[in-house]
């Protein structure tokens, strides 16, 4: 019997938002210690890296690994109809394959999902060596990704000692946003060696879009390597976890 | 289930594959100009036959040359919007394990499959893809010239030949030696022969046949072909004598034969075979309503209700007859045969229609229906009007006979 519960359902919500942008089907493997959840866009250039511990659930009865496989869309569909501060809990009816999803606030509502059969290729882990970090508020990066949203298709982004900041040049215009030391947005900032490298909007945008604009993301920078956005979720407890590959600059 | 032999045995380096030594050459040449910079075609396109090994080159290629792969099938939704986004994010961004210095082989397979290529916008996105791509592409094709020119030409195009007879017989021997079974030679090339070049069918044909026995005879094999050809004398024969309905369904499942047809040879045969008068009626019933099903499939494309007609002239049919069964010779569906021994007719007649229809501002199924039948009066018995008709209509000799016979 596999049963998890969380004592809200925003923190799922949240990821589940995020994740189903990005790919369209995804296995959840169960383990004792908590829920992983790893998968590549169709495109091969993003990756979803999630993992909740069990601690950051309020019950959390996996007794052996089991791996689900469902489609996020749907999922996604059924966690927008949850309240935030309903009480969330999944199990999995293993007899009809499905996955039964329970919101419980001022009453108690059932949804049942069927399981997906995924091939289940391992992926290897990204070694990259990135030599600039920073902690940004969340709303900051969207505020500008919705800027440069309006000037174009990709966004350059730039971590020097300086600071951080991200331009956007098109026929159509550009935009800069800047972020300098001591600046209230840059939460944190570290850098071995300046870093910059280019990368599509709108995966960005579907990247951050879930996270409340309060929260920090922290920042992966090398030049010309992918950048790795970090999301605090459950208290820091787990983790959430994008990587997207940069573009490359027609010369 | 035990693995694809097709798959397992897949090459692990371009080398190895099999019987198309022209293609990897160049194959190769390109790749190796993708990595000193960008060639003049920064894609390629793959043609030939089904079987050659052209996915399987692609697939390939990119481990060999430590390329990232992303695969489009035709058994994704292959719109404008899809193409432009999975393909074209992919042809121009780096990877996730190298940033920009890693290059990604972009795949599309099947890109002759117009269905579901052209009328959406399909061909315009491989165009956009292939403008100004920073990494490596490859279309995969049955027939180049299902793909329109442009694209064709901004691709370097490479031929995947039928695989010879000899090569086959040599990759079917290392299998063989690998699954640790004894085989007649000849037996080898009996499979080969009946591949005509298509390598991943001698494949399949020789898991089919081999796998799982210590030794595989010639005997084994023209049983198997012999199978092959005779299926539905076999499904009609199983089918009469099926004692429950899912028996009788999964008869059509190991038959590669449309609904349309099964139910030809059934209708053709089945009753043939009956004895008493009440089961020739229940059978009926049972072909007829596969028939109405079979025709709402049509019309409607709904093809939904393929699966009803299949349970109808199977299921239905078997458990319809209890009573006795005489032996009958089986033979071929009547309709069949009467189809083609019509078929110049019907095209006269069809094309008489046309015309008619033009004329007359209707459509070519009413003219055939209600206008020709009155063509056909008058043409036999008043030949004035029939030759200003002729004339009008610009009818001409055939079309003429035909109406004077009609």
């Amino acid at each position: 019997m596999v049963k998890l519960r969380m004592a809200d359902s925003k923190g799922w919500k949240t990821c589940v938002s995020a994740m189903a942008s990005l790919i369209e089907e995804a296995t959840f493997k169960l383990t004792p210690e908590g829920v992983k959840m790893k998968a590549m866009d169709p495109s091969h250039v993003a990756l979803v890296d999630f993992e909740l511990p069990a601690e950051a659930f309020a019950e959390y009865g996996v007794k052996q690994t089991v791996s689900i496989g469902a489609d996020l869309a749907e999922m996604n569909k059924i966690m927008a109809r949850a309240k935030a501060e309903d009480e969330f809990t999944m199990e999995l009816d293993e007899e009809k394959n499905r996955l039964v999803l329970t919101f419980k606030g001022t009453s108690t509502r059932k949804f049942s999902l069927p399981l997906i059969d995924i091939s289940e290729a391992e992926l290897p882990e990204p070694k990259l060596q990135f030599t600039a970090t920073a902690d940004i508020a969340a709303g900051v990066i969207q505020d500008g990704l919705r800027d440069a949203e309006i000037v174009g298709d990709n966004v350059r982004c730039e971590l020097k000692e300086e600071g951080f900041s991200m331009l956007t040049e098109s026929d159509t215009g550009a935009t800069e946003l800047k972020l300098q030391k001591g600046d209230a947005g840059l939460l944190k900032l570290s850098v071995k060696q300046p870093a910059r490298a280019m990368f599509n909007i709108k995966y960005l945008i579907d990247m951050t879009k879930a996270v409340s604009s309060a929260d920090a993301i922290t920042i992966n920078l090398g030049t010309n390597l992918p950048i790795q956005l970090d999301f605090p979720i459950a208290k820091g407890k787990g983790r959430l976890r994008f990587l997207l590959a940069p573009r490359i600059e027609a010369e | 289930m035990s693995e694809i032999w097709a798959d397992k045995y897949r090459p692990q380096e371009l080398r190895e594959l099999v019987g198309q030594p022209q293609a990897i050459r160049e194959m190769l040449g390109w790749a190796e100009s993708w990595r000193k910079g960008k060639p003049s075609k920064p894609a390629l396109l793959l043609y030939g036959p089904a079987g050659t090994g052209k996915t399987a080159a692609a697939q390939v290629l990119a481990e060999q040359m430590g390329w990232d792969l992303v695969e489009l099938n035709a058994s994704d939704e292959r719109t404008f919007s899809v193409i432009n986004q999975v393909a074209g994010t992919a042809a121009a961004t780096g990877t996730l394990f190298a940033g920009t210095e890693g290059k990604r082989l972009v795949v599309l397979d099947e890109a002759d499959n117009v269905y579901g290529v052209a009328d959406r916008g399909g061909y315009r996105a491989i165009e956009k893809l292939l403008e100004r791509p920073q990494n490596p592409i490859v279309l995969i094709a049955n027939d180049q010239y299902e793909i329109p020119w442009n694209i064709r030409a901004a691709c370097l195009a490479i031929n995947f030949r039928r695989v010879q007879q000899d090569a086959i017989v040599g990759a079917l021997q290392r299998i063989c030696r690998a699954e640790k079974i004894g085989v007649e030679p000849l037996a080898l090339k009996v499979i080969a022969e009946t591949a005509h070049g298509d390598l991943r069918s001698a494949i399949n044909d020789l898991q089919a046949l081999a796998e799982g026995k210590k030794r595989l005879t010639v005997k084994d094999v023209v049983l198997y072909r012999r199978d092959r050809e005779a299926n539905i004398f076999d499904v009609v024969s199983q089918l009469l004598r099926a004692t429950t309905a899912k028996q009788a369904r999964e008869l059509l499942w190991s038959l590669d034969m449309p609904p349309e047809d099964v139910l030809a040879w059934i209708d053709e045969n089945v009753p043939r075979v009956l004895v008493d008068p009440a089961d020739l009626e229940r059978v009926y019933e049972a072909i007829a309503r596969a028939d109405v099903f079979l025709g709402r499939t049509r019309r409607r494309q709904a093809y939904g209700m393929w699966g009803y007609a299949s349970d109808m002239v199977t299921a239905g049919v078997a458990m319809a007859r209890q009573g006795e069964l005489k032996y009958v010779r089986f033979q071929l569906p009547s309709v069949i045969t009467k189809m083609s021994r019509t078929k110049v007719a019907r095209a006269t007649r069809d094309g008489i229609a046309r015309k008619v229809a033009k004329r007359c501002h209707t459509s070519s199924h009413v003219a055939r229906k209600d206008f020709l039948p009155y063509l056909g009066v008058i043409f036999r018995h008043d030949k004035k009007t029939a030759e200003r008709i002729a004339a009008e209509l610009e009818l001409g000799e055939a079309e003429v006979g035909y109406l004077v016979k009609a």
